[in-house]
């Protein structure tokens, strides 16, 4: 588990412009900057709102990482039913 | 002077990012006393507005997470967030209160952090949208951790709260206060969306008879 260096690699691409524009333009490169687990890095790449969610990533920062994928309320909420 | 203008207010993002999730008569509604508020807030012709807030990620990372932080710059960007349907732009700071109000502090018993440099928020940012519109009234963010664990208590809260109720009221400026957040709500958890509305109830009741038992 690395979920210090996985939340920092929210925290940049949800802050830092220069960061942001990194991941997306080639994510599977981008998190080999972090200490992240292949199950972690995984969960990035694939964008898997549950097991990012899952393996404790805060509410407020997965949140607006899935908006930055335009992924809708709906959605996100399908994502983790029955996680209540 | 007396703090010519205070207000407790919601800063859901939702309030601007997905107006149209709401029924159209109550949003309405909604936005229409926010408004509402604004018009008192300029009508008592502030020097200063000071905005207490909360952290959501836009400065502090788990690597430094203050308690308090008083924001002390001459200016602050924002929003940070692409998706708020607010223009982003540039907020007057107030310095000069700023610095006043950290010394006060640190000689009654706080220490809060400060930063020449914050972003603001939907937090900040989306209640100005409506009760400052014109960006027209300096700032003062006054910033809470009530993000990650370990937080300060509510106790804690209250009586920072309480003191910097008195020492603004003894400045020579106009002061308006502002203090945002919501009731409720689990952001991005898998209760997002749902709301507890007999929490709710309870704590306007309590909020209104000024109780301070809790």
């Amino acid at each position: 588990m690395s979920l210090y260096q996985l939340q920092k690699l929210v925290y940049h691409v949800n802050r830092d412009p220069s960061y942001r524009e990194s991941y997306r333009q080639n994510p599977a490169g981008f998190v080999k900057s972090y200490e992240l687990s292949a199950e972690e890095e995984a969960a990035v790449v694939n964008v898997d709102v549950r097991k990012l969610y899952t393996l404790g990533v805060h509410s407020l920062l997965l949140r607006p990482f899935t908006l930055l994928h335009k992924i809708s309320n709906e959605d996100y909420a399908k994502a983790l039913a029955g996680l209540e | 002077m007396p703090i010519v203008f205070a207000c407790a207010a919601s800063h859901a993002p939702g309030m601007t990012a997905w107006t149209e999730a709401a029924p159209k008569e109550q949003a309405d509604r909604f936005l229409r006393g926010y408004r509402k508020l604004g018009e008192r807030l300029a009508a008592a012709k502030p020097d200063t507005l000071v905005m207490i807030t909360v952290e959501h990620w836009a400065n502090f990372f788990l690597n430094h997470m203050p308690a308090f932080c008083i924001g002390r710059a001459d200016h602050y960007d924002g929003p940070v967030e692409e998706w708020l349907r607010i223009p982003k732009s540039r907020v007057p700071g107030d310095p000069q209160l700023s610095a006043a109000l950290l010394d006060a502090c640190l000689d009654g018993g706080f220490d809060p952090t400060f930063s020449d440099e914050l972003l603001f928020d939907h937090a900040t940012m989306l209640p100005l949208h409506f009760l400052n519109p014109n960006l027209a009234v300096p700032v003062v963010p006054v910033i809470i951790n009530t993000l990650t664990t370990p937080m300060p208590t509510p106790k804690r809260c209250f009586a920072l709260g309480q003191f910097l109720g008195r020492e603004l009221a003894r400045s020579e400026k106009r002061v308006a206060l502002v203090a945002t957040g919501g009731l409720s709500h689990w952001p991005g958890e898998a209760k997002h969306g749902k709301i507890n509305v007999s929490f709710d109830q309870k704590f306007l009741e309590t909020l209104k008879s000024r109780d301070q038992r809790d």
